[in-house]
């Protein structure tokens, strides 16, 4: 047997036992065209672009990169880098980076949980998006006002407005309940929206009834129409029995005495 | 041991003694270089067959339902072209059914004991058919070395033993070999074995560019940024298998109303 007979048994026999990758070509080239267009590439590229814009002062671009930091994608997860991002974006009057820095706030995420911090930011967006919602012809400061704006872009389907709607309402449920039992129309119209929507609290149809009602009959002005307005369209939706408790839980309701502020 | 080595050693006996030396380094080399292809070859196999049960046999539904779309289409809104879509597609699937069905997804994950390592390069010095005698002893070195291949893969530690035991190396030198002929043998044995770690060299850098080394690179490095690059491809096809699915719905319900 010659020396070159004796390599080739060599190679054959040392390849036979194994399979790699002559069965799957197609497969594997696949995972690699995949992995390197729509995993790898894309998502890296996408935030060292925003990191130079954020870096130049684009407000857009800093809320980006907090996001990023904020959701641990493409970067390890980092809040007190996100902060730094959405603080820098807040300061240049971005609604989403107010509102986000109002939720870190009161969650409490990378820094200590500090009410009256989150209700500046809050009010920070709310401002903001008044001036965005004046376009749609709406003025006013009033914090009633405030609400009324948010909700009127919120209708009018401003996303931000929407987001900002939520966190404001839940911010200020313990006040509008508050009121809302001591007999204010307009917080008993609210809180019955609230429980009507179920975004900031569990969605109740009785109690939306019974809010509506109670905002309908104890109303001399404003809300007397809405009030009865809303009631019947929740009416709409809920059977015989629960209209009859709603009735019933809005004649045995009482107002609490007002609190002195 | 023949060729007695006396205490003035004639030119001859002085290079065999030389050559015997070499012919011990090569096999150490060659055992390092054989444990080495033998290794990543079997994490490469490792990382496939992962690679195709989490990843693989997605793309097979993605291509399933990719197919019965086509399937859809063509009774839609029959062609000659449509047709050939349909069939193609169909034959697109078949075969990613096959490649991430069949016998490469079933190697598990690999995590070989340094004493596994130990064995296979104590195996390899001894047994490698490049440093065989004659054709007889080549070809029970081959089959040993075959064997041994198969048990490191497997990660059988008791195989390897087993093989060691059996496989009964003869003395260094043949009877009544003189030390002319020894010396041959032994230089063609040093020949042989630089030429076969020549070609696991070539080998292990083929491997090194082939798709499933560069695919396990990316996996490798995107881990190091804190990723999970077949997690990620999972969800991209699963966002693409939900994207047919409902093209698919769309248009058995156009298929209905036509009805």
């Amino acid at each position: 047997m010659s020396d070159e007979t004796r390599l080739q048994v060599t190679a054959k026999d040392a390849d036979s036992s194994l399979s790699l990758s002559k069965v799957a070509p197609g497969l594997v080239a696949r995972g690699r065209r995949d992995a390197e267009g729509l995993v790898l590439r894309e998502p890296t590229d996408r935030l060292s672009k925003a990191r130079q814009l954020a870096e130049r002062g684009d407000a857009d671009a800093q809320y980006e990169l907090g996001e990023a930091y904020y959701e641990g994608q493409g970067v390890p997860r980092d809040y007190a880098e996100a902060l730094g991002w959405f603080r820098k974006a807040a300061d240049q009057f971005h609604l989403y980076a107010n509102t986000h820095l109002g939720n870190m706030y009161e969650r409490g995420e990378g820094v200590p949980a500090d009410r009256a911090e989150a209700v500046r930011y809050y009010s920070r967006a709310a401002d903001i998006a008044i001036a965005y919602c004046e376009s749609e012809g709406l003025r006013g400061w009033d914090p009633d006002w405030v609400m009324g704006a948010v909700d009127k872009g919120a209708e009018h389907g401003h996303t931000e407005a929407q987001v900002l709607a939520i966190a404001w309402q839940r911010l200020k449920l313990p006040e509008t309940r508050r009121r809302a039992e001591e007999g204010d129309d307009f917080a008993q119209w609210r809180l019955g929206h609230l429980y009507q929507k179920g975004e900031v609290v569990p969605q109740d149809y009785v109690l939306a009834h019974m809010w509506f009602n109670l905002s309908a009959s104890n109303s001399s002005g404003d809300y007397q129409g809405q009030g009865a307005k809303a009631r019947d369209e929740v009416a709409g939706k809920m059977t015989p029995g629960q209209i009859a408790e709603a009735q019933r839980l809005a004649r045995e309701w009482k107002p609490k005495p007002r609190l002195e502020t | 041991m023949s060729g007695q080595i006396t205490r003035r050693l004639k030119p001859e006996e002085e290079e065999l003694l030389r050559k015997r030396e070499e012919l011990i380094a090569i096999r150490a080399t060659l055992a390092e270089r054989e444990l080495e292809l033998v290794d990543f070859r079997s994490q490469l196999a490792a990382f496939e067959g992962r690679y195709l049960r989490q990843v693989g046999t997605l793309y097979a539904e993605l291509d399933e339902w990719k197919a019965r779309i086509s399937a859809l289409q063509a009774r839609l809104d029959p062609s000659t072209a449509a047709n050939a879509r349909a069939e193609e597609a169909r034959e697109q699937a078949r075969q990613t059914y096959e490649e991430a069905h069949g016998k490469a997804s079933e190697t598990q994950d690999y995590a070989p004991l340094p004493d596994l390592k130990s064995l296979f390069r104590e195996v390899a010095k001894r047994i490698h058919p490049d440093l065989s005698k004659d054709s007889g002893d080549l070809e029970r070195r081959t089959r040993f070395m075959a064997e041994a291949n198969r048990a490191y893969e497997a990660g059988d530690a008791e195989a390897l033993r087993r093989i060691l035991d059996e496989y009964q190396d003869g003395a260094d030198t043949l009877e009544g070999e003189g030390i002319g002929a020894e010396l041959i043998r032994i230089i063609r044995q040093i020949s042989l074995g630089k030429t076969r770690v020549a070609a696991i060299e070539r080998e292990l850098a083929t491997l090194r560019q082939s798709e499933i080394a560069l695919l396990k690179k990316q996996a490798e490095e995107s881990e190091q940024a804190g990723r999970d690059m077949l997690a990620e491809l999972e969800t991209a096809v699963r966002e693409q298998i939900e994207l047919a699915k409902r093209e698919y719905e769309a248009l058995a319900k156009q298929e209905v109303k036509t009805a």
